[in-house]
């Protein structure tokens, strides 16, 4: 893997056990994959309802990975990491 | 909750708000749900523009299955313009995945609704659509996960107080488990398409309605040119003034039949083979209602309007004045045309459009192409009487039935009178025979006539009964005149007879004055003797010197 800076946002909804179980599998999979080298927004779609209408956010949790190009997306809890492992070999 | 208490939202489809008597109910949420093809976005489309054009209710449309511009080309094709509203009366919300997304796990819908709560509150929503739900719901894994969201999506509903329309396919085995909203929502309906012998039959159904009565059975159901129409035809209950009025038929032998005419607001069949003149009483009808001033409509099915006017003209029925005052309007249709459903709806919007007092369709049975129904008939029927027009339809006599009356799909049944026309074949010519075969409300003549058309008219003959067999046409006449011919020999009889007597009374009042004279003549010739006879008596006296006495 690359030194490269990995840009991630994670639409979230509230405390869905959903969107809490994607921040729980994204923050361990960062800290075993990505340590130091990841930059995470995380947007609750409850509190910015028009950044989730904009955005097209419709189903939660979902992870934009924004380094790549287009940036990747991934709706759903994140429970399998070797999922999220494959789509972000390439960084 | 109290089912006096519920509010009903119209969804502009005028037979479905008469049947659920009042549209869908208010604030709470309602499944439409049918196979490919059924109408449900166009359901979905006229519930919204309809709140939005009539009500002024702003609405919302979450679309999960067709592209937006998709939607608004397939809306403009009914003529509905979108792009007529503004963004705060109409919105439409893609919720559709985007091609590129990945699937990691579960998810689910918080971010639509919470878009759709923000939505809400901004513009004060009271219509939202999902169209289609199933489409939505098909991207979760597992039937506990679809089970979950459908929760969440009614308790979102529960605390919007929106009028909800979820679309859904028809449940099949390989879509999610849907079968659950229909126990969730409080009203759920049906499309349904079917094709039989090659003829389409669209119907919807109300499966529940919670709170309120409804009509249970299928009603038939058209995709017109302006969306969805639903054949419930509002029936007025009012049946208690009854019209005893009798409406001249057109032709003076059939008032006499008929105690002066068809009675007012009842239906009227003419049946009969192909040119046994059913069509010429329709025309003759149509002349004497226009010629009290009443509005007519005559549906005239293969013939044209013009060419039909020009044909009864050579019997002395002008129509043509009565187009031209307005009186009566005709109007041509095509038999295969569209389904019979549809048709029959065209008709009755014409009918009360014309401001119709008289209906005549010619025939009825054209529609049987369309696949006509007995409960159509059925329902044309009870409606002409609830809007007291009076209608007469022909029909054709169904093939394959020689020597009985029977007309397809008993239409018969379902008027309040029937005529019927044959032909009759006797030495070498056929004749018209007309027999009412049912009057309801009238102490009809059960004997057959003669119907005659000729150019100064449609007549009826009394027809002569000979061995059991009834005389028409030249067998009729000869038997007229031979029978006015006896007449004259027994009046020819009757005067010499007469002329014998008075002769005879002449001669012997002829003698009586001969004899009259004769007595008197005696009479003066015996005074005479008398005379004479004293004279000679006093002379002989005198010459005896005798006295007088």
């Amino acid at each position: 893997m690359s030194s490269q800076l990995v840009k991630l946002r994670l639409y979230v909804a509230g405390q869905s056990s959903n969107s809490h179980m994607a921040l729980s599998n994204l923050k361990e999979f960062c800290r075993a994959y990505l340590p130091e080298r990841h930059e995470l927004e995380i947007i609750d779609v409850m509190r910015e309802p028009d950044r989730a209408l904009t955005d097209n956010i419709m189903l939660t949790p979902v992870l934009l990975v924004l380094s790549l190009e287009p940036p990747l997306r991934l709706v759903g809890n994140l429970s399998r990491p070797e999922v999220l492992r494959q789509a972000l070999g390439a960084l | 909750m109290s089912a006096v208490g519920i509010q009903k939202s119209p969804t502009g489809i005028e037979g479905l708000d008469a049947l659920t008597r009042g549209g869908l109910p208010t604030g709470r949420t309602t499944v439409v749900e049918g196979g490919p093809g059924c109408g449900k976005t166009i359901f979905a489309l006229q519930l919204l523009i309809h709140g939005v054009r009539e009500l002024d209710e702003p609405s919302i449309l979450v679309t999960c299955e067709e592209d937006p511009d998709q939607i608004r080309t397939n809306a403009h094709s009914l003529g509905w313009d979108l792009s007529e509203f503004t963004e705060d009366q109409l919105y439409l919300i893609d919720a559709r995945p985007t091609p590129d997304v990945a699937f990691v796990g579960d998810f689910d819908l918080s971010g639509l609704l919470a878009i759709l709560t923000a939505q809400v509150q901004k513009m004060g929503v009271k219509r939202i659509v999902f169209d289609s739900l199933d489409f939505l719901l098909g991207f979760l894994a597992d039937p506990t996960a679809v089970r979950r969201e459908v929760y969440r999506l009614h308790h979102w509903f529960q605390r919007q107080e929106v009028t909800a329309l979820l679309t859904m396919k028809r449940h099949d085995s390989s879509g999610p488990d849907t079968d659950f909203v229909r126990f969730m929502v409080s009203c759920a309906l049906a499309l349904e398409h079917r094709v039989i012998e090659g003829v389409s039959y669209r119907y919807l159904r109300v499966l529940k309605y919670r709170g309120s009565s409804f009509e249970e059975n299928e009603t038939p159901l058209s995709i017109g040119n302006a969306g969805l129409e639903v054949a419930h035809t509002a029936v007025h209950r009012d049946f208690e003034s009854v019209s005893d009025e009798r409406l001249s038929t057109g032709v003076q032998g059939l008032d006499d039949m008929l105690e002066g005419g068809y009675l007012r607001e009842t239906s009227t069949l003419v049946s009969g083979d192909p040119g046994t003149a059913k069509t010429s009483l329709c025309g003759a009808f149509a002349q004497a209602a226009c010629e009290r001033g009443e509005h007519t409509l005559y549906i005239s099915y293969d013939t044209r309007g013009p060419e039909l006017v020009r044909n009864l003209a050579s019997i002395n029925l002008e129509l043509q004045p009565h187009i031209d005052s307005g009186l009566l309007r005709i109007e041509w249709c095509q038999a295969f045309e569209g389904n019979a459903e549809l048709q029959l709806m065209n008709i009755c919007k014409s009918a009360l459009e014309h401001q119709a007092r008289h209906l005549i369709i010619d025939p009825l049975s054209a529609l049987e192409r369309g696949g006509l129904l007995r409960s159509s008939i059925e329902r044309l029927v009870s409606w002409a009487r609830s809007e007291r027009i009076t209608m007469l339809c022909s029909s054709l006599r169904g093939r394959g039935h020689q020597g009985s009356e029977d007309t397809p799909i008993e239409i018969s049944t379902l008027a309040d009178s029937w005529i019927h026309l044959s032909y009759h074949e006797q030495a070498g010519e056929r004749n018209r025979g007309l027999s009412i075969m049912k009057a309801r409300g009238t102490a009809h003549s059960n004997q057959v006539r003669e119907l005659i058309l000729s150019d100064s008219g449609i007549s009826l003959a009394e027809v002569y009964q000979a061995g059991g067999e009834v005389l028409m046409g030249t067998l009729r006449l000869e038997k007229e005149i031979q029978q006015s011919s006896d007449e004259a020999a027994k009046k020819a009889e009757f005067e010499a007879n007469r002329l014998l007597l008075v002769s005879e009374v002449a001669s012997l009042k002829a003698k009586l004055a001969g004899k009259t004279a004769e007595e008197e003549a005696l009479e003066k010739s015996y005074e005479a003797f008398y005379q004479k006879r004293n004279q000679t008596r006093r002379d002989v006296r005198q010459m005896r010197g005798g006295r007088d006495e």
